[in-house]
């Protein structure tokens, strides 16, 4: 009699939540924000499939305007057949209009909200967002996976360090550091990585330019991939990242100094002269890359510390090497501190050929 | 209504015991609740990047509760009601008795309402709290009225179907920054304190001993086993704060209310993209042990010192069990309900069970 009650209770209270069922939902896949001309207002793009039968869908869009995060998706709502669900978006894009404005509300909306995941991709478009994602991209996004697809691809084997939204929130609420995201633009038929877009709290400040995402992504976090293209007066090459290391040193007297060490070592992918077998040449070549990385992150480090924006997480390493550390005078002191990047790097191997 | 009942150290038979390894679970299962889901935030407010040196500071003192309470009842035999007759009299020991047995409803009360907030606020904001409070209820009420060997059972089903989880803390450690850990024993020794006070309440669970003793074959082989179950205890809480310090910032730590869900956030899988929900899902069984555990001991409470049948005690306590979940509702009423048992078992362990101990040391043992 009891089991009969338990069972019976099992099945009569299953049915109290309400159901989502696949085929009677709306499946966003990407959501885009774009300034609207109206004040305060924002516009958004989402991009879903619609079934056309069992096996074939179509990508459709819409676009609404609204004040807020939630405004916008209710008015979306609105015009779709079935329930809009944020469980399987997998992009979500400002454009830079927006951003340099500041996102702090519809980042807010899009944490709260506890169908959207944290291995997500946020990216910065320099066109509308709506421009890009209504795009007519043919083939190559089909499925709706294209921006995601893509940016990750990127993290994975090439230049791009590894963001998404847990990244960007980590580095937002962090005291000692700030956010940055892909920076996309449109190219004629598909989407192109043209840098970084850098955070200062929840606005867009300014870019990392695509030749200097390795270097950027040697100095933030230590990595296994990555292609450095690099060239001098007399020749051109390619070197592949194999393995990345950071380490941060400290000199306290007399006065603050940070010192980057980073351990590049990689593989000769490309070079346009015949005589990468001899020692000397590679020593040569290594020494060369150093000196540009060196350059190149200073570029970089200068550029960080003019717009007074810390995305490296420099303080967050000086914090944790430093008892009592003083966030204010850290804070105040940034700007001009010392701040030296020490590349030592070693080609071992140089392609399959002499 | 007689009072008698726990003048004599209760007689168990021989078949209704259970073997000494299986404390293992019920320590396991009683302690490790809905807190492990959130409990790093409540202490990162504290010492956030020292969080890990509490959990282990309040794991060593579970161990010292745990040799106490071991050390009393192997004295004097049965259970905390006839210690508390024995020491304090008939009609003195009604108050420390009746205030345990309400701890010990409150303990599970808590898990039960903290749990459904879960439920709510993750996959189901539309499901009413009475709906999933008469669920838990009514399986709990099945299990315990069977008796205590299913509930050890079901506390060895909660440990084998859960402890797998322990895995996802891959993920947020390989995306975590070891250096959030760094400098260690950067806090004054205020922050600890309160901190090592908060940790209590992940810890409590283990009082339940004072009730089902009776119920071990060879009660010293089982005292080994008490210790390493809070041993794993300590183990998964320390591995939880660790990979939660280095996957949030501090900030962002101190904005989440689940900590440990967010975490599972990260967690893909070929086959599930929202390990999240298998988590919630995994954990019913997590808190059905210590529902189940609040509920015997509670009832078994009340049928010792009323000598009324415990299935008696068990069908009104399983009423209030479902009824008082169901008046909380809102976040901040649970995050008080909380705050309130934490406290309390910070007395009762740090507090009454010291003292109880010293008093048993006084009083003579057990004639053999």
């Amino acid at each position: 009699m009891k089991k009969s009650l338990v069972l019976l209770l099992a099945v009569v209270l299953s049915s109290c939540a309400p159901k989502e069922v696949l085929d009677d939902i709306t499946i966003v896949k990407s959501i885009g924000f774009d300034l609207h001309p109206k004040k305060d207002h924002i516009t958004g793009t989402i991009l879903f499939p619609i079934f056309i039968n069992e096996e074939t869908f179509k990508i459709n869009h819409l676009t609404a305007t609204g004040e807020t995060a939630r405004e916008v998706a209710l008015e979306l709502n609105e015009m779709t057949a079935k329930p809009i669900f944020a469980g399987k978006v997998n992009t979500i894009m400002f454009s830079q209009k927006l951003a340099e404005k500041g996102i702090l509300e519809t980042i807010d909306t899009l944490q709260r909200d506890p169908g959207i995941g944290r291995a997500i991709f946020l990216a910065v478009t320099k066109e509308d967002a709506k421009k890009i994602m209504t795009h007519n991209f043919e083939l190559t996004n089909t499925d709706g996976n294209y921006f995601s697809h893509m940016i990750e691809q990127n993290e994975h084997f090439s230049n791009l360090p590894r963001l998404n939204f847990h990244t960007f929130l980590y580095a937002y609420y962090h005291n000692n550091m700030d956010a940055v995201l892909p920076y996309l633009t449109l190219k004629k038929n598909a989407v192109k990585i043209k840098g970084l877009a850098l955070f200062k709290g929840d606005k867009m400040v300014g870019t990392v330019h695509e030749q200097q995402l390795l270097t950027f992504k040697t100095l933030i976090e230590p990595t296994k991939e990555g292609s450095y293209q690099f060239a001098t007066r007399s020749y051109r090459g390619n070197l592949e990242v194999l393995k990345s290391k950071i380490h941060y040193k400290l000199f306290q007297k007399p006065h603050h100094h940070v010192l980057l060490e980073v351990n590049v070592k990689g593989r000769l992918n490309e070079y346009t002269k015949m005589d990468a077998g001899d020692p000397k040449v590679i020593k040569s070549i290594e020494k060369n890359i150093e000196a540009d990385l060196e350059k190149e992150s200073m570029k970089l480090i200068r550029k960080f510390q003019r717009l007074n924006i810390d995305p490296l997480g420099i303080g967050e390493n000086v914090r944790a090497r430093t008892r009592a550390f003083n966030q204010k005078e850290w804070k105040r002191d940034y700007k001009d501190l010392k701040i030296s990047v020490d590349y030592s790097v070693e080609i071992t191997e140089a392609g399959i050929a002499q | 209504m007689n009072l008698t009942n726990s003048k004599y150290p209760p007689s168990v038979h021989k078949n209704a015991r259970i073997s000494p390894q299986l404390v293992f679970f019920l320590i396991v299962g009683s302690q490790v609740g809905v807190g492990i889901l959130g409990f790093v935030r409540y202490i990162a407010e504290f010492v956030n990047q020292d969080s890990w040196i509490i959990v282990i500071a309040g794991g060593l003192g579970v161990h010292l509760i745990l040799w106490m309470m071991f050390s009393m009842l192997n004295k004097h035999g049965g259970d905390l009601f006839y210690l508390h007759h024995k020491f304090f009299g008939k009609w003195l020991a009604l108050v420390p008795s009746l205030l345990f047995i309400v701890y010990i409803l409150v303990t599970g009360i808590v898990v039960l309402r903290t749990y459904i907030e879960a439920v709510q606020n993750w996959m189901f904001p539309g499901l009413p709290t009475w709906a999933i409070s008469l669920f838990f209820v009514a399986l709990t009420y099945y299990i315990v009225s069977k008796g205590f060997r299913v509930v050890t059972g079901i506390a060895y089903f909660s440990f084998v179907l859960s402890v797998w989880l322990i895995f996802s803390h891959y993920f947020p450690i390989k995306f975590g920054h070891s250096i959030n850990l760094l400098p260690v024993l950067s806090y004054s020794f205020k922050d600890y304190f309160e901190a090592f006070k908060i940790m209590v309440l992940s810890y409590v669970g283990i009082e339940y001993l004072f009730a089902y003793y009776p119920f071990l074959h060879d009660p010293k082989k089982a005292q080994k086993w008490a210790h390493i179950g809070a041993a794993t205890t300590t183990f998964f809480y320390l591995l939880t704060t660790i990979s939660t310090l280095m996957y949030f910032s501090p900030k962002q730590l101190q904005r989440l209310t689940w900590p440990t869900l967010m975490e599972w956030k990260i967690v893909t899988l070929p086959f599930i993209e929202r390990f999240e929900y298998i988590g919630i899902t995994v954990f019913a069984i997590v808190i059905l042990i210590n529902l189940a555990l609040s509920l015997w001991s509670s009832s078994r409470g009340i049928h010792r010192m009323f000598d009324i049948k415990q299935r008696t005690a068990l069908v009104l306590l399983s009423i209030i069990l479902f009824v008082i979940p169901v008046l909380f509702t809102n976040r901040v009423e649970v995050d008080e309900l909380n705050n309130m048992v934490g406290k309390v078992g910070t007395y009762l362990l740090y507090g009454y069970i010291p003292l109880l101990f010293l008093i048993s040391l006084v009083k003579k043992g057990e004639q053999k």
